[in-house]
């Protein structure tokens, strides 16, 4: 009779205890209920990464620069990402009054005779005050060549030097780590950015940059945080790409993950990857804002239009 | 060491270490706050627990317990930890008042980090952060010092009903938090000692 007791109990008592734990979360965070809800994105910051396939009066910079006009007019974007450096985008972004943070590549950086002169070159060309230097630098996806921690902290700080003294004006920004954790027991990010730090990230005046994607990758990150706090509180922190490859879930990213970023993080800014990421489904094409735009029926996602106050 | 194994062995002979086994499930409600200047922040979360325990029948021993902890449901926001008690049973009839002391070992989440941006002409300019000092390793996270190891203490108040029994407990815990005021070049960090009370009721079965 007892043991039967006990199983009652137990098949009762433990949905009950599941039950309790939906009820509250210390920082939970509305979540997003669709459409039809009154889309609130006040965790929104003012920054989109824009690939750069075009050219002035290609059919793409002029539709990626229609759909920049109408979130930078509703006061969603004042920071422009480049994809990569791009004279025409520049330019047109200047112009526009948007800041612009650009970017060199490994692979750009690596094809030079020295980081030094890459930077150069780029910079005479694209005088952006803020350059961020590398990314996912052990990302096989985006890079021809890998790179290790040492390596890339070695040639980050002859740079820094350089750019401090010729350049004392421009910003360097250093390499975002992967923003997804690869699995929860080989987080490649997350431990890049701590040799980072050991190797002296957190002793140079630079903005530190993060990618940030996953869960595990916040959570990871966050620990990071959370043991270097007193180092980081003199730090600008950029997180320099976060998104989620699904259109429909976009809205609730804003509400739900960028909270959960400002919290672990207080980033000084939060940019969003990406306007758009071609018209062909694959690969990162769902990261988008908008879809089609080399077709006449060009599609707003939902996280636009409600960034645009242009939601039916 | 030899005598450390004989001193082992006749602590755990029969006669001496004959005692009670019990399973415990508890849910706790907690709360606590955490203030710097005007920036006040409240926390209130729900846990859910489940221990065995062992009393032993001399009373010179006191019990130990072991058990998981578990705070909301995702595991990457919310924490997750092992807990390691040790307490002692004054024992009425049917009834017991057991304090009791140990540690709190796990991964805490990112749900006790909390920012205030603040912001001039709609710009970010500086923030205010709240966060629990993680600073031990968990080993699979791969990550150094993604843990905490905290003291709990506690007291819970027991009725037996037979072979189960219903408890209510007060229970403590202690962390450390930091506290930063930063504009991101100038900044104040300072760090605060903690007590995080929580109050529950269980349920358990003596085996």
């Amino acid at each position: 009779v007892k043991r039967i007791i006990l199983a009652l109990l137990t098949f009762f008592i433990l949905p009950a205890c599941d039950m309790l734990g939906k009820l509250e979360n210390p920082t939970g965070p509305s979540t997003y209920m669709g459409n039809e809800t009154i889309t609130e994105l006040t965790s929104w910051y003012p920054c989109v990464i824009v690939h750069t396939p075009g050219y002035s009066g290609s059919p793409e910079m002029e539709r990626q620069f229609e759909t920049i006009a109408k979130l930078q007019k509703a006061g969603r974007m004042n920071w422009i990402r480049l994809g990569s450096p791009n004279r025409d985008y520049y330019r047109r972004a200047m112009a526009m009054g948007l800041k612009v943070f650009n970017i060199l590549d490994i692979n750009e950086l690596e094809e030079s005779r020295s980081w030094q002169v890459a930077f150069e070159q780029a910079y005479l060309e694209q005088p952006s005050n803020m350059w961020e230097i590398g990314g996912e630098i052990s990302n096989p996806a985006i890079h021809t060549k890998l790179m290790s921690p040492w390596e890339y902290m070695d040639k980050f700080k002859e740079l820094y030097a350089f750019v401090r003294q010729r350049y004392p004006q421009v910003t360097l920004v250093s390499a975002p780590t992967f923003g997804s954790a690869t699995t929860k027991r080989n987080p490649v990010g997350p431990i890049e950015f701590e040799r980072f730090i050991e190797l002296g990230l957190l002793d140079m005046d630079v903005i530190i940059a993060i990618n940030v994607y996953t869960e595990d990758a916040l959570q990871q990150y966050a620990a990071i945080f959370s043991h270097h706090r007193a180092k980081l509180a003199r730090k600008r922190i950029w997180i320099t790409e976060t998104g989620i490859d699904n259109p429909s879930k976009q809205v609730g990213w804003v509400q739900n993950y960028y909270p959960k970023i400002i919290n672990a993080f207080h980033p000084e800014m939060i940019c969003w990857y990406a306007l758009w990421v071609g018209d062909q489904p694959g690969g990162e094409h769902d990261y988008g804002l908008i879809d089609k735009i080399l077709t006449p029926e060009m599609v707003e996602g939902d996280l636009f239009r409600a960034l645009t106050g242009g939601r039916e | 060491m030899k005598k450390y194994l004989i001193a082992l062995a006749i602590l755990f002979l029969p006669v001496i270490a004959s005692g009670q086994t019990r399973l415990n499930l508890g849910a706790d409600h907690a709360g606590f706050s955490v203030n710097i200047e005007d920036y006040y922040q409240g926390f209130r979360w729900y846990f859910i627990s489940a221990e065995i325990e062992q009393q032993f029948k001399n009373k010179w021993i006191p019990g130990f317990a072991v058990g998981m902890l578990k705070e909301g449901r995702k595991s990457e926001y919310n924490g997750t930890y092992f807990t390691v008690k040790t307490f002692y049973a004054l024992d009425f009839d049917h009834f017991s008042v057991i304090p009791y002391g140990g540690l709190l070992y796990g991964l805490p989440g990112i749900q006790f980090d909390r920012t205030n941006l603040l912001y001039k002409d709609g710009e970010v300019v500086g923030y205010l952060n709240v966060s629990m000092i993680r600073h031990i390793n968990v080993s699979p996270t791969n990550i150094d010092t993604a843990g905490v190891l905290q003291p709990i203490s506690g007291l819970t108040l027991r009725k037996y009903l037979g072979s189960f029994f219903v408890d209510g407990h007060a229970n403590l815990r202690f962390a450390r938090f930091s506290k930063v005021t930063s504009d991101f070049s100038d900044a104040s960090y300072d760090e605060e000692l903690v007590l995080m009370p929580s109050l529950g009721l269980g349920i358990g079965y003596t085996f």
